[in-house]
């Protein structure tokens, strides 16, 4: 809850007001937390009732958004999440003043590192420990008062009365590795900038998250830019620089206006600009937005853009520490790894290092998607498993028939034709972590203790913390072809190994894809793969064929079936199935698949012997494209008669089969 | 600024500590396939992947272009990995290339080109294993057109012509016309589409013609023949 606003009253000295935080960020922005903020704005004036509104960031249960927490009067918070503008005018009048509501609605106790206390999150919260992520969805990120409230610019307080080289061994001493994927020592990469010559020195801040499927350092900088900022003084102070950059990506908008309110904050309360804090410290920092390239999230094309070169990489050494920025010493460093320095300040080495394993001392930040049961962001000690990570933490899979509350399907009949039969269950089949330079493991490596070095046997990397999780109903061969096809079109095509072998490996997913595959195709993948390993001229490259390689070594079944009997076993590759209806045939009336496409064809019959109507169909293969959108029409009237198969029914008549 | 001592294939060479291993080694007469290094005054592509030699103490093969002479440095150009490594990346190189020596205007002038050369150099074929499906986009795949006077050229780059199914990406003439040229010349795009193009080409590439002088240099060093003046 802002610190700010507990015990503030109304103007006229009456009655405290209450705070009532909604969560702002992108993810809840997404999906209607404006119209929740305007909804509660209006009812809130028009009956008068002492709540005081507060936009914040994100608390992680980005699964929970629309997301709002409620000040009851003793001073307890109250998160209720899954809002719309109805349910938040009606909560409003009902349970917000409740001590202890009771609703579908109602999350849980809001901690005041932002942990949700209820049984159903009991195992999470167990596991979490929110260090980074412990003003994100409480501090106001629009206000530098909430942060100091809150103890924001303490550490760097405490920082200025330590020597630099002091600061630089509590760093090192701590054991904080950079958190942007490469877990690079962070105080031996401050160390080399401060020895390094040159008396300019540049602190970068690599807000560029280029990995599909993260989006941890956005709810970073939109939930509590004024951590980065703290941690870019330290370390700017540390190594001896006056000047700083905020690397972020343009399509962060939000993210970038926070960090650039942020900045003018700072100045104003002289932060930042000469003499911070009445020292002799000088540091200021600009905010430069990105144009668009995955791999100029690589430091060396991050500094090349920066100077208004090419994004390409060029060769190391020199590295940027030594000679970076306009061949000036630089530390670039991620977000997250920024945003710890002023907890390893206050705290100590030796609590941040009693935190997760000997290696890989600290927690970690990540992003789970995909078919989990609570995507969002935990924040958790390193070394924790994947299995607790993904069902402590996660929830586990999702469950495709569980409603959320409020959007409960209405139930049209009762037991009548128009119930809606359950889906099958969704099973854990693969999880892919370090996006597309990363890979697959499947549920064997769930125990996999997640770490730099587990990770690095493992034959992955950790990435930005990107976790997407896949089912029986996720292809691994398109999976594959899908992040191959990122890396590809983000390449900066300079060299011969990630150009033109990367775009031989992506053609030959795509016919692998299409059933146009065979054996040769699978050779051919691995030894491509080999050399843009060994060969390629950045990490982009010799990343690249990563997921492609996980995932065959993990699921060369599924490849085979492809390329030897061209099914997806998975339904998914549109070459290799196709639509048809269950063979009961379908006992709805409603017609609303034929109406929609004209593949499809309908009859009418009857059944003498229960005195029932029913409709047969028929999808001609040939004609069909695989929209779906027969599937979708019929769960639009709660029915689920059409079904996949595989192999598909026609035959191709593309050359070369 | 020492001088050190190294060894190549067997013979003592000396070099200044720090100096570009390939230039060092091409200087000294060891030669080394390479396409995008030009000289050791210009910043190192690393881009064609071909320069591996072996180096004793290190177990995988090194880029000459990335590494520097230090002192009791042992290397051997004819080792074995290297050498599988940089037909790995020759094969790939071929696969941009359409071979068509027969009608090909350097072939013709010269009876050879780099990539002949190179070729023969590491026992691999010309023609890449992968076909010339790798010709880049966007252009697409125009056929087996002849090359030279009568050819169909793919892409019009200001003052000069990129025989886009012939260009290996080797940065030779952008340096080149860096160097000794009007400074015209630059890369665009990226991926598959990275190509050899003037500045302000797409938009206005008025002021690269009007700078342009028809010097040659780009079409002097182009390894692959794949550039000519569109005017003559």
């Amino acid at each position: 809850m802002p610190a700010d606003v507990k015990g503030a009253r109304d103007g006229a000295g009456g009655e405290r007001l209450r705070a009532i935080a909604v969560g702002t960020a992108t993810c809840g922005r997404s999906v209607g937390a404006l119209e929740v903020l305007e909804a509660l704005r209006v009812e809130i004036a028009e009956l008068g009732l002492p709540y005081r509104l507060v936009e914040v960031g994100c608390l992680g249960h980005c699964y929970a958004e629309p997301l709002v927490t409620v000040e009851a009067p003793s001073g307890r918070v109250n998160a209720f999440g899954y809002l719309d503008a109805v349910a938040a005018r009606y909560l409003l009048r009902t349970c917000f003043g409740e001590e202890e509501p009771e609703s579908d609605f109602y999350l849980g106790r809001l901690e005041d590192d932002g942990a949700i206390a209820s049984e159903a999150l009991a195992a999470r919260n167990a596991l979490e420990r929110r260090v980074v992520m412990e003003n994100c969805g409480i501090v106001d990120p629009c206000s530098i008062d909430d942060y100091r409230r809150r103890g924001g610019y303490e550490a760097l307080r405490r920082a200025l009365e330590l020597s630099p080289d002091d600061v630089i061994e509590e760093i090192a001493q701590a054991g904080l590795r950079g958190r942007g994927g490469a877990g690079f020592p962070t105080g031996v990469k401050w160390r080399a900038c401060r020895e390094a010559d040159g008396a300019e020195k540049v602190i970068v801040c690599n807000a560029d998250e280029g990995d599909p499927g993260s989006f941890v350092d956005r709810v970073i900088i939109e939930s509590d830019p004024h951590a980065v900022l703290e941690g870019m003084l330290i370390a700017g102070y540390a190594v001896g620089a006056r000047e700083g950059r905020v690397y972020v990506r343009a399509e962060y908008p939000l993210a970038v206006d926070r960090m650039r309110q942020a900045i003018r904050q700072a100045r104003d309360a002289r932060l930042l600009g000469e003499d911070v804090l009445g020292a002799a410290l000088s540091f200021d920092v600009d905010v430069f937005e990105a144009a668009g390239a995955f791999v100029c999230g690589e430091e060396t094309a991050l500094i090349a853009s920066m100077e208004g070169r090419r994004g390409e990489p060029r060769l190391r050494p020199p590295y940027p520490a030594e000679r970076g920025f306009l061949d000036r010493p630089t530390v670039i460093d991620n977000v997250k790894t920024l945003a710890y320095v002023r907890h390893i300040i206050e705290r100590g080495a030796r609590w941040f290092r009693g935190i997760g394993t000997a290696s890989s001392p600290g927690t970690g930040v990540f992003c789970l998607t995909g078919k989990v049961a609570r995507p969002g962001l935990v924040e958790v000690p390193l070394g924790s498993t994947l299995r607790a990570i993904l069902y402590d933490a996660g929830g586990g899979m999702v469950d495709p028939n569980a409603e959320k509350p409020g959007r409960e399907t209405p139930n049209i009949g009762n037991g009548g034709y128009c119930t809606r039969p359950r889906a099958p269950e969704t099973v854990f089949k693969a999880i892919q972590i370090g996006g597309p330079s990363g890979g697959f493991l499947p549920a064997s490596a769930l125990d996999l203790p997640v770490d730099f070095e587990s990770l690095r046997d493992a034959g992955i990397i950790m990435g930005s913390g990107g976790m997407v999780v896949m089912s029986q109903d996720d292809c691994m061969v398109e999976m594959a072809r899908y992040f191959l096809e990122f890396t590809q079109s983000e390449s900066c095509g300079k060299c011969v190994p990630c150009r033109v072998g990367g775009q031989l490996m992506l053609d030959i997913l795509g016919a692998v894809a299409r059933g146009e595959g065979s054996e040769e195709s699978l050779e051919a993948l691995r030894s491509l793969a080999v050399h843009l390993r060994r060969a390629s001229a950045c990490n982009l490259g010799r990343t690249a064929p990563s997921p492609v390689i996980t995932a065959l070594r993990f699921f060369e079944d599924e490849f085979r079936a492809h390329v030897e009997r061209r099914m997806c076993p998975a339904l998914v590759c549109r070459d290799l199935i196709s639509y048809e209806f269950e063979d009961v045939g379908c006992t709805s009336a409603c017609e609303q698949c034929s109406v929609v496409c004209e593949a499809i064809t309908s009859a009418l019959g009857y059944d003498g012997l229960s005195g029932r109507m029913y409709r047969t169909h028929e999808i001609d293969d040939d004609l069909c494209v695989r929209c779906a959108i027969c599937v979708d029409s019929c769960a639009g009237v709660n029915h689920r008669a059409v079904r996949k198969v595989t192999p598909a029914k026609r035959q191709r008549t593309k050359g070369g089969a | 600024m020492s001088t050190v001592s190294l060894v190549v294939d067997g013979r003592r060479i000396e070099a200044e500590h720090g100096e570009n291993l390939l230039g060092v080694l091409l200087r000294s007469g060891s030669y080394v396939p390479h396409l995008c290094f030009a000289s050791a005054d210009l910043p190192v592509r690393a881009a064609c992947r071909l320069c591996t030699v072996g180096v004793e103490g290190r177990d995988e093969p090194v880029f000459a272009c990335e590494a520097k002479a230090e002192a009791g440095m042992v290397v051997d150009t004819r080792d074995v990995q290297a050498l599988a490594w940089a037909r790995a990346s020759f094969d790939l190189v071929m696969a941009t290339h359409q071979v068509r020596c027969g009608s090909c205007a350097r072939f013709r002038e010269q009876g050879t080109c780099d990539l002949r050369e190179i070729a023969h150099h590491l026992g691999a074929p010309l023609r890449s294993s992968w076909g010339s499906c790798a010709a880049p986009r966007p252009g697409g795949n125009s056929g087996a057109a002849p090359r030279g006077r009568e050819a169909v050229l793919c892409d019009a780059a200001g003052p000069m012509r990129v025989d886009a199914q012939a260009c290996v990406r080797c940065g030779r003439c952008v340096d080149a016309c860096s160097s000794a040229g009007a400074g015209i010349l630059c890369f665009l795009g990226r991926g598959s589409a990275y190509r050899v193009a003037c500045i302000g080409d797409g938009g206005d590439a008025s002021a690269s013609a009007r700078a342009c002088t028809a010097c040659r240099a780009c079409v002097d060093v182009c390894p692959a023949g794949a550039l000519e003046l569109a005017r003559v």
